[in-house]
């Protein structure tokens, strides 16, 4: 790229001996930036692919985000540099041009320098990368570990890099949502490999707002706290898994028990919670309800996912409801 | 040596007819509409044949943002919708990539400038400063991996603190794998009651893709009526 302001005669050979720039500056002056160098060649590009457009912030939108804190910077230093994030544009072809904006005070000149920084720019991103990687990979190992825990017995349930608060429903105690999605993953990745039934079922408290409404949150709050102790109590296979995994939802993860036995303990989780009575200090009235019960279980050597079994339990809940609620419906996943 | 000025354009759109484009101005008004975006860029010369049909052509530039963790799979949905495109290869963005995408709404002639924000990670957090100025968003999460849909709703918050109650769209991308999805109906019907556009999408086979940043597009031009989900 030659500069018709400083390539003369008697300069043209040298500066045809270096490569072209990589780096435009611009100088504030009376409160606009003005090109103060020639234009490196990824900058034509650029205000071709923009349609040859009128300023710097049409060309190169990013300085919208970076010109404020400029300005600052400008406004209150002398003398150092302040330097942008990267970004990327592309020009007409669709190639991307990687660049980087520095802020300079020198000598009472403020200057802009845009330059374009691919090696940097790679450099970077797979450094990026790699640490993406790394935290994709904690986050698994962190996983492992858990479900191994739970499968060992071991009292460290909630395993490295996670604390019991991170795992337990703050109001009941008992699992919540999180690990109940956890634990369901890794014991459908077991179910696969050990061709065995996994059962899932999933409870909805009927008309839990009246009780709310009727004896205050306190009241709902322990007859919650009741339920999630029943629910934990009545499970008997140490692999088993009772979670809270909405406001007055739970579900239970049934590993390796059959259809049949889903939908008996179905039945006993149904009538315990039926004649289930918490006492309310306060109006020292005696809470009950019903629960609307959608059971299902996935045969070994079948395909269903997490997803399809939820979506089954879930429909079959809104079907228990529609039907006179205090129901057990067995779900469906083709539904 | 070539000058170019710096100037923070406060007009906000401008129309043409033909290839005649009308001097700036303020507030343009025309068949009753008044649009309130933030600048407009005028491309005199644009090649936009196919466009000007009508004796009247709106032209209006928007920035979009968007965002979510880092690997949901941002860049592909861009560059499936600009350039009709996928790669299975992972490639991560590295502060901000800005792309160009020039639709049709109506009478009007959006030029997109869709900001493609590095996801959110430990090592990066949302800047401010390059989310400002924005129309609209893209909130994407990755359907295989639950954590994004926590880590996309906090987002929603925070961008939402930035720009106000301006339209989005949330998009649980990767339907093309959606038998290893970790996220239920039941979440895109939580937030559907919270007002949320939700959205499947796949970058790879492009289901969904062109129709969410339409959408997103079409209500940013026509802000009345469309809806922003509480925080």
């Amino acid at each position: 790229m030659l500069n018709p302001d400083l390539d003369t005669d008697d300069t043209l050979s040298v500066n045809s001996a270096f490569p072209p720039p990589d780096s435009v500056v611009f100088e504030l002056i009376a409160g606009e930036l003005r090109q103060s160098s020639a234009s490196p060649e990824w900058l034509d590009r650029v205000k071709a692919a923009s349609g040859n457009a009128s300023s710097i912030t049409d060309c190169l939108p990013f300085l919208e985000s970076f010109l404020p804190d400029a300005t600052l910077f400008w406004d209150h230093e002398d003398d150092g540099e302040l330097v942008s994030d990267f970004w990327t544009q592309t020009d007409a072809s669709g190639s991307k041009i990687h660049l980087l904006a520095c802020a300079l005070a020198v000598e009472g000149k403020k200057l802009l320098l845009i330059r374009s920084v691919d090696a940097l720019y790679h450099q970077s991103e797979r450094a990026q990368q790699q640490a993406h990687a790394s935290v994709k990979q904690l986050k698994l190992a962190a996983l492992w570990q858990r479900g191994l825990d739970k499968l060992t017995g071991s009292p460290n349930h909630s395993g490295p890099g996670s604390s019991e608060s991170d795992t337990k429903d703050a109001l009941t105690g008992i699992s919540n949502r999180q690990r109940f999605e956890e634990l369901f993953e890794l014991e459908l990745r077991s179910a696969n490999e050990q061709e065995a039934p996994l059962s899932l079922l999933y409870l909805d408290i009927d008309q839990f707002q009246l009780i709310n409404d009727q004896y205050g949150r306190p009241a709902g709050d322990a007859y919650l706290r009741s339920l999630a102790q029943l629910i934990e109590g009545v499970l008997s296979n140490p692999k088993d898994l009772a979670a809270r995994v909405g406001g007055e939802e739970f579900a239970t993860l049934l590993p390796g028990t059959d259809g049949t036995e889903a939908v008996r303990l179905a039945h006993t989780l149904s009538d315990m919670i039926r004649i289930l009575k918490v006492p309310d200090p306060i109006s020292r009235g005696l809470l009950s309800a019903t629960v609307s019960i959608g059971v299902f279980t996935r045969p070994s050597r079948t395909k269903e996912t997490t997803a399809q079994m939820l979506g089954a339990v879930q429909g079959a809940v809104r079907d228990a409801k529609r039907s006179g609620r205090g129901r057990i419906v067995i779900g469906d996943p083709t539904i | 040596m070539p000058a170019l000025s710096c100037r923070f354009v406060q007009s906000t759109c401008r129309w043409t007819r033909t290839n005649h484009l009308i001097p700036r101005s303020g507030k343009a008004h025309a068949r009753g509409a008044t649009f309130t975006s933030k600048r407009m860029i005028i491309n005199g010369d644009c090649d936009q044949k196919s466009v000007i049909r009508s004796s009247l052509i709106m032209l209006i530039q928007k920035k979009i943002c968007v965002i979510g963790e880092f690997g949901v799979g941002k860049t592909s949905l861009i560059s499936r919708y600009v350039d009709s495109i996928f790669s299975d290869k992972y490639h991560t963005t590295v502060g901000v990539k800005i792309d160009k995408k020039q639709c049709q709404i109506g009478d009007a002639l959006v030029n997109l400038v869709i900001w493609d924000l590095a996801g959110e990670s430990h090592l990066r957090t949302l800047n401010p400063a390059q989310v400002r100025g924005a129309s609209g968003f893209l909130l994407v999460a990755d359907g295989t991996r639950a954590d994004t849909i926590d880590i996309a709703i906090a987002l929603q918050r925070k961008v939402s603190e930035i720009l106000g109650p301006v339209p989005f769209i949330f998009a649980i991308n990767k339907q093309d794998i959606v038998e290893q999805w970790r996220v239920g109906p039941e979440v895109a019907d939580a937030l559907r009651q919270r007002g949320w556009d939700v959205r499947y999408s796949s970058a790879k086979t492009g289901a969904g893709v062109e129709q969410m940043f339409l959408d997103l597009a079409s209500r940013l031009i026509d802000r009345e009526g469309a809806p922003h989900a509480e925080s």
